[in-house]
């Protein structure tokens, strides 16, 4: 369903007829509550948590994903909190019938080709790494996701 | 900005995920801007239920082959000859796109007088700011992480002066078997002044003259380019066989107004598997 939705509302807002390309964030990555001292990791999988991209583009296309990522993230007062991401925390979905996933590295840029359907989910994960001192508290950062058209 | 129909808040109110995104469509995703009119525009759209902060500009790069033979995008100084990103301006640069809103950007080219014939290069840069970490603001004394979400895309930009004409050259294919694969790499170049954009189509043909493999690939020529182009090898004997390549100005994902027309290009390749 919402698939089908992504794809209607992608038609009826840009001009009629021409070739779009339409990118989103659709969830942002949580990792939720940590304990002091225990890694936590999220699968780029996990439906709940992992982040999740909206990227579509014409069958017949092809385009560049490449994530800017965090290797810390900061809490307001300036303290900061350890996040990696292994060489399976990035993963690409495919929407529609006989949907596939496809992990790779976020740390590199991976080329895709629109085969077979016009919308995919590029979807990461990673593991943060408190410290058993870690304080407590809020910690945020950015995750960036370029999506270059190769035409 | 455009407001939309009562129903398509009703289709986002049954769609959560696409309801909570944050983020743009972006149309036409080629731009062309002819030297006698100056400008062009895009549009963009928000199909979300948030208001997005968008950042548009310009940058220089054109599409490239990496060592693995994958397109990637090769971006460069705009000072570099062929760039128009210098000289190619987006208004407006910043603004706030409410949900389900749109908004005209225009890109005016104030290219140097002397100037000659041939096409310019640019990139369209796109920056939305993308959903929130969702992370709940609590008294706990836990700690909570959460990342937001930013998207940036690059759209390619094609000014061109004059007549253009383009062409392509295969210089050599070379093969190699992989674990259950065969890969060809394809040498070519590209003639004429402005980027051939098309696909090749390929057979593979076994020494009695049966069709064996077919396969489209993409591809994008600014300069030159050395793209992979892969097969299943189940059922492929070793021996001689002959790799038949034709290249279009054609691709399914492209307006026709953005692609150079130029006629088809074939070449044969004696192959070794």
């Amino acid at each position: 369903m919402s698939s089908l939705v992504a794809v209607l509302i992608a038609l009826a807002g840009t001009a009629r007829g021409a070739a779009q390309a339409t990118v989103q964030g659709q969830q942002g990555l949580t990792f939720g509550f940590n304990i002091p001292g225990v890694n936590r990791t999220i699968a780029p999988t996990d439906a709940v948590n992992a982040g999740r991209f909206y990227v579509g583009h014409r069958v017949g296309g092809q385009v560049r994903l490449t994530f800017t990522l965090p290797s810390t993230l900061s809490k307001s007062n300036g303290t900061t909190l350890k996040v990696t991401y292994s060489s399976t925390s990035a993963a690409i979905q495919t929407i529609g019938a006989g949907s596939t996933t496809t992990t790779f590295n976020p740390g590199s840029s991976k080329t895709y080709s629109y085969t077979t359907s016009p919308d995919i989910y590029v979807k990461i994960g990673g593991t943060v790494q408190p410290k058993s001192n870690q304080q407590s508290g809020i910690y945020t950062g950015t995750i960036t996701l370029t999506v270059a058209v190769l035409q | 900005m455009t407001r939309f129909p009562d129903w398509l808040f009703v289709l986002l109110a049954a769609a959560p995920c696409a309801a909570s995104a944050q983020g743009a469509s972006i149309a036409p995703h080629a731009v062309v801007i002819d030297d006698r009119l100056r400008s062009s525009t895009v549009t963009l759209y928000n199909p979300g239920a948030q208001p997005i902060e968008v950042t548009v500009g310009t940058t220089y790069g054109y599409p490239v082959t990496d060592s693995s033979g994958q397109f990637t995008l090769r971006c460069l100084d705009d000072s570099t000859t062929g760039s128009a990103s210098r000289w190619i301006t987006a208004y407006p640069r910043r603004f706030t796109l409410p949900p389900l809103a749109r908004q005209t950007v225009r890109l005016l080219a104030r290219p140097p007088q002397e100037l000659t014939n041939g096409e310019y290069w640019a990139r369209l840069a796109v920056t939305t700011r993308a959903a929130s970490a969702p992370i709940e603001r609590t008294d706990s004394a836990g700690i909570q992480v959460g990342l937001a979400l930013e998207v940036r895309t690059l759209l390619p930009i094609y000014y061109r002066k004059g007549p253009m004409t383009t062409s392509l050259s295969f210089d050599a294919a070379s093969a190699s078997r992989l674990e259950d694969s065969v890969a060809f790499r394809l040498l070519m170049h590209r003639d004429g002044n402005a980027a051939f954009i098309g696909q090749v189509h390929a057979t593979l043909v076994d020494s009695a003259g049966h069709i064996v493999r077919e396969g489209r690939l993409p591809i994008a020529v600014y300069q030159s380019a050395e793209p992979r182009l892969q097969f299943p090898s189940a059922g492929l004997g070793s021996g001689h066989y002959r790799l038949r390549l034709e290249a279009r100005t054609e691709r399914p994902d492209a307006d026709v107004g953005a692609l150079i027309q130029a006629p088809p290009i074939r070449a044969e390749f004696d192959v070794l598997l």
